[in-house]
């Protein structure tokens, strides 16, 4: 006679995986539909593949996941600091293509894929600091600028390196009003472009970058206030005299070409000696070259820094 | 309910309602920097009012203007003290901000302004300074504009808001004196 209480017989228990996933599991099966809908989104969470970078990445205690997506300035997706991540989904990705041109041997252009795959990816964990005094610790993954310059071979007349973000007015809603001069752009001496501390990123913890942090691809300068780290770029082209930027021509005695983080040069409105680290409750001082003089402070050995602001 | 009491609870609202989400919304990311910028423009709104109420019909007059400027001065005085605690009352860092930074000294001559509304917001002073106090009181317009070129300076690019603050204000500005006139 068989108890029918005995029910933890072998075959009668539910297989530890099944059970011990048995959430996750209901929730892929109901997610199903709404995942086909949104492809991109699960594409996001596609893990990327790197190494863990030593030479330049900080110690410091890195911002959460959610603090780096959820404060940002992306005036494309909204001038609010929650506007990027509330609006996200207006910006496409789908079809990017990267182009490399100017003054270069080997012009070529990258596509989604190459952006993964291409190179070999490092995770650095770069301090940023925003021009707006607050500041992040952020484990970025991308590649030094260096390999694309290397590919493309510069020729001797570039000297400046010159960025172009996405202009989409019909889906960007920021872009739907002449806040600034669209599309974004931003520049680099071809020097500070070489700089292996001068990332293009791709990701960030280790996933895709996430659209309101400037996917697919955005340039890294952690040295320089966080504007100059341009998201979306979808042009790089190598020019013989300095470049527009946008800030630069928005309001040009407020936000100069260089734009080193400097604790000795105030923005003409606010203060620039102290930043908020975000969600750290008192303030911190702000450090010269955003602490990286050891590797960048050559780059401007005899000139006046307070001019070339 | 009188008119002071509901002027008081409505007015109050917005301060709930900041002080709420800063403490528990997980999309507020930088609580303090939220609370300095949308107590800012609580005052800038609440300042509009002030000067809106009079120019309503007696039946809709629900607002006590006298009790909306005291609150609109409470959140002045919050919005000073949030900057303050935001620097940790590092008293050497807030003067050199008060030497060197223009949006600063104007923030500070804007609550400076309002001392004298405050004073004399009561029926016995109104009573004794008769015409003086109706003159005392003009010191209004000044704050708004006081508060509006504080606000322009740290404006980085975006100036919508702002544009339809004075917008909004020109149009009452324009309709008072139309009033004045007849």
């Amino acid at each position: 006679m068989t108890n029918k209480y005995d029910i933890d017989k072998e075959n009668s228990i539910t297989d530890e995986f099944y059970f011990l996933n048995r959430r996750k599991i209901m929730a892929s099966i109901l997610s199903v539909p709404i995942l086909t809908q949104t492809s991109m989104v699960s594409s996001k969470e596609q893990n990327l593949f790197f190494t863990k970078d030593l030479d330049y990445s900080t110690n410091e205690e890195t911002n959460t996941f959610k603090q780096i997506t959820s404060y940002n300035n992306f005036y494309e997706l909204g001038t609010g600091k929650k506007d990027p991540m509330l609006n996200a989904n207006k910006l496409s990705t789908k079809n990017w293509k990267l182009t490399i041109d100017g003054l270069v041997d080997n012009p070529i252009v990258l596509d989604l894929e190459d952006l993964t795959k291409k190179f070999p990816l490092e995770e650095r964990i770069y301090r940023l600091r925003c021009v707006e005094a607050w500041s992040m610790v952020v484990p970025w993954i991308g590649f030094e600028l260096q390999k694309i310059i290397n590919i493309v071979k510069p020729l001797q007349k570039a000297k400046y390196v010159a960025f172009e973000s996405i202009l989409d007015p019909d889906n960007l809603p920021g872009q739907k009003r002449k806040i600034l001069n669209w599309p974004y752009r931003e520049g680099l001496r071809i020097d500070e472009a070489s700089n292996p501390l001068t990332l293009l990123s791709v990701g960030l913890y280790g996933k895709i970058l996430p659209n309101q942090n400037g996917s697919p691809v955005r340039l890294i300068v952690p040295w320089k206030y966080g504007f100059k780290s341009i998201k979306s770029i979808v042009r790089i082209s190598f020019v013989e005299s300095e470049p527009l930027c946008t800030w630069n021509e928005q309001t040009p005695n407020e936000y100069g070409f260089y734009s080193n983080v400097n604790p000795y040069v105030n923005h003409p409105r606010w203060s620039q000696k102290r930043e908020r680290r975000i969600g750290e409750f008192g303030k911190r001082d702000t450090l010269m070259f955003n602490g990286y003089s050891k590797f960048v402070s050559n780059l401007y050995e005899g000139m006046d820094l307070k001019k070339n602001f | 309910m009188s008119n002071i009491f509901r002027t008081y609870l409505i007015s109050l609202c917005p301060l709930i309602y900041i002080l709420f989400i800063s403490l528990f919304s997980k999309n507020i990311i930088n609580p303090l920097s939220y609370l300095i910028i949308s107590s800012g423009h609580i005052i800038v709104i609440f300042l509009i009012l002030i000067i809106i109420v009079p120019l309503l019909n007696s039946s809709l007059k629900i607002i006590d203007r006298r009790s909306l400027g005291l609150v609109t001065f409470g959140y002045a005085v919050f919005h000073l003290l949030l900057y303050m605690i935001d620097n940790s009352f590092d008293f050497n860092f807030l003067v050199y901000e008060i030497l060197h930074l223009s949006y600063i000294q104007i923030g500070y001559i804007g609550v400076l302004l309002f001392i004298p509304l405050v004073f004399t917001s009561n029926d016995n002073i109104k009573k004794r300074l008769g015409d003086k106090w109706a003159i005392i009181h003009k010191l209004i317009y000044i704050i708004i504009l006081v508060s509006f070129i504080h606000y322009y300076l740290i404006i980085k690019a975006d100036y919508y808001l702002i544009s339809l603050y004075i917008l909004i204000f020109i149009m009452v500005f324009f309709l008072k004196t139309m009033r004045h006139l007849k």
